[in-house]
């Protein structure tokens, strides 16, 4: 299992993102994400499926619209 | 003997209608105990009385005239993200510090178009997240050393300190849920949608939600009433019409099926809140409700994907700024640069997922009409180290406090807080109803049935009783 990005890491994916972002803030920042990580690792490990019915974001808005019934 | 800065929003239009009491006479009491208390709990970012008692006694001329409309003469607040025209919306940012909108939300135009009077804007944590704002600490009246909790936090503050009977706040992880539970307060996150988000400084717009935060159910209802509804300026605004919520809560517990979760929900919780849940789960049953277990087995998920999409779009929504980071509070800012580095396949999969959680709620509702859990996990943190205290044990109140809301802004489902009673320092304990989208009638249902056998929603603050002067009959 992967700890989580270093503030290396991110500093190369700010600048390929043309932002001008402190080092230190990007220092926070890392920190914050790698506390992050089991929760994302497990969000992560969760297969959807390719093969029809696929779910895709606005499955779930729909569902909202439906009351919560079943689609 | 009461104030009538005391009176819920129901006992305030009882008294207009009997002529005991004028929108006027109202306003001025709530003036006089936000003179009494701002100082010591800092809930109002701006006050808005000459205009606020110009339209009062407009409002009594109207009672008077056998015209008043559902909620006229009744103040109300609004988190200070909500739009007012004419009146400055800070945000709780120094960056809106002196702005002054040219529109207002559509929230605040129905209260408006309702009666209500706007007498105050209302303290929030920078921009709705974290846990400081530019405009001083808001503290808990049940006790000055804790938060009110938040974001709306000078919502729950003031409806607590008898300062105003209605505030609007805003809800993206437990926004309005959390500081209900903190401050005994009532607070509705109704189903997505529900409630228009034009003019809202946004958050989230997937997880966004504005709703009434009173000191009872009832009044929950009658203002839901009010601010519900479609509006074709709020892509996301949906639902029915707004109904007659009033109507629907004499009905009782008698027969409803109340679930229990069986996962997630009591796994991380102070046991004088989950003795508080059971205790409220016994009262329902006693009442006439059944009871059943419910599985929420994919409830674990709710949490990264809250967050992943939380942090893509706020990262989104603040782009135009992204080069004043110096200017954003502590919190806010290491919360903007973090959301810089979530991926478009993370926040994807985070919103595709949300259909998976859906579905746990999707079976429990076959076999319920309402679920029941804790409020908050727990007791408002000391403003001095924001820590949650679980057990024995304290949490940075960030990292744990979201666990039993956040997944109702996932769901979208419609979630009420109400008191459920003190814990041994005297600070408020919270439980939280939920029912299917748009079925915001059954969760008020549950919850007005509770507080007719329970006197939680009554408790009033020490520094409240303390505070005496203007009684009335």
């Amino acid at each position: 299992m992967v700890s989580g990005p270093t503030a290396e890491t991110l500093a190369v994916i700010a600048m390929d993102r043309d932002l001008e972002i402190p080092p230190e803030y990007i220092e926070v920042a890392a920190k914050g994400h790698r506390g992050m990580r089991p929760k994302l690792q497990m969000l992560r490990a969760l297969r959807l499926q390719y093969l029809p019915p696929v779910i895709e974001p606005a499955a779930a808005l729909a569902w909202i619209r439906k009351g919560g019934r079943k689609e | 003997m009461s104030e009538l800065a005391d009176l819920t929003v129901a006992q305030l239009l009882d008294h207009y209608r009997t002529r005991k009491a004028s929108p006027l006479e109202a306003v001025d009491a709530c003036l006089a105990r936000i003179d009494r208390l701002e100082p010591s709990v800092n809930a109002v970012t701006t006050l808005v009385a000459d205009r606020c008692r110009e339209l009062a006694v407009e409002s009594g001329k109207r009672w008077m005239a056998g015209n008043a409309r559902p909620l006229e003469g009744v103040p109300f607040g609004l988190k200070d993200i909500i739009e007012t025209a004419g009146v400055r919306t800070t945000g709780g940012s120094r960056l809106y510090a002196h702005h002054v909108p040219t529109e207002t939300a559509a929230v605040a135009e129905r209260l408006d178009a309702a009666g209500g009077l706007m007498l105050a804007k209302l303290q929030t944590f920078e921009l709705a997240f974290g846990t400081t704002t530019d405009f001083g600490i808001t503290r808990n009246p049940w006790d000055l050393g804790t938060t009110p909790g938040g974001s709306s936090s000078g919502s729950a503050a003031a409806v607590a300190a008898r300062m105003l009977p209605l505030a609007i706040g805003t809800d993206t992880g437990g926004s309005i849920r959390i500081p209900a539970s903190f401050c005994a307060v009532t607070g509705l996150k109704p189903t997505y949608g529900r409630i228009p988000r034009h003019g809202i400084m946004p958050l989230s717009w997937t997880l966004d939600h504005a709703g009434p935060m009173t000191r009872t159910v009832e009044d929950a209802a009658l203002s839901l009433a009010v601010i519900a509804g479609f509006d074709p300026r709020d892509p996301s605004s949906d639902g029915p019409p707004a109904g007659d919520y009033s109507g629907s809560l004499a009905g009782g517990v008698k027969g409803l099926r109340i679930g229990i979760p069986t996962d997630w929900f009591f796994e991380m919780c102070d046991p004088p809140i989950e003795a508080a849940t059971r205790q409220a789960i016994a009262t329902l049953a006693e009442s006439g409700a059944q009871l059943v277990d419910v599985a929420l087995p994919n409830a674990k998920l709710a949490e990264p994907i809250g967050w992943m999409v939380m942090y893509a779009e706020c990262a989104s929504l603040h782009d135009e700024t992204l080069d004043r980071l110096d200017e954003h509070g502590k919190e806010f800012r290491e919360f903007l640069v973090s959301a810089q580095f979530v991926s478009a396949a993370d926040y994807l999969k985070a919103l595709r997922a949300r259909r998976v959680v859906q579905q746990d709620f999707e079976s429990a509702f076959e076999k319920v009409d309402v679920l029941i859990t804790p409020g908050a996990i727990s007791v408002a943190p000391r403003l001095d180290d924001m820590l949650s205290v679980i057990g024995d044990r304290g949490y940075p109140w960030a990292d744990v406090i979201s666990r039993t809301t956040f997944i109702f802004n996932v769901t979208g489902l419609p979630a009420l807080s109400i008191p459920a009673g003190l814990n041994r320092d005297g600070l408020p304990l919270g439980i939280q109803l939920v029912a299917r989208p748009f079925d915001e009638a059954t969760c008020m249902r549950v919850g007005h049935a509770f507080q007719q056998v329970t006197d939680h929603h009554l408790a009033v603050p020490e520094l409240v009783r303390n505070s005496l002067s203007g009684r009335i009959n």
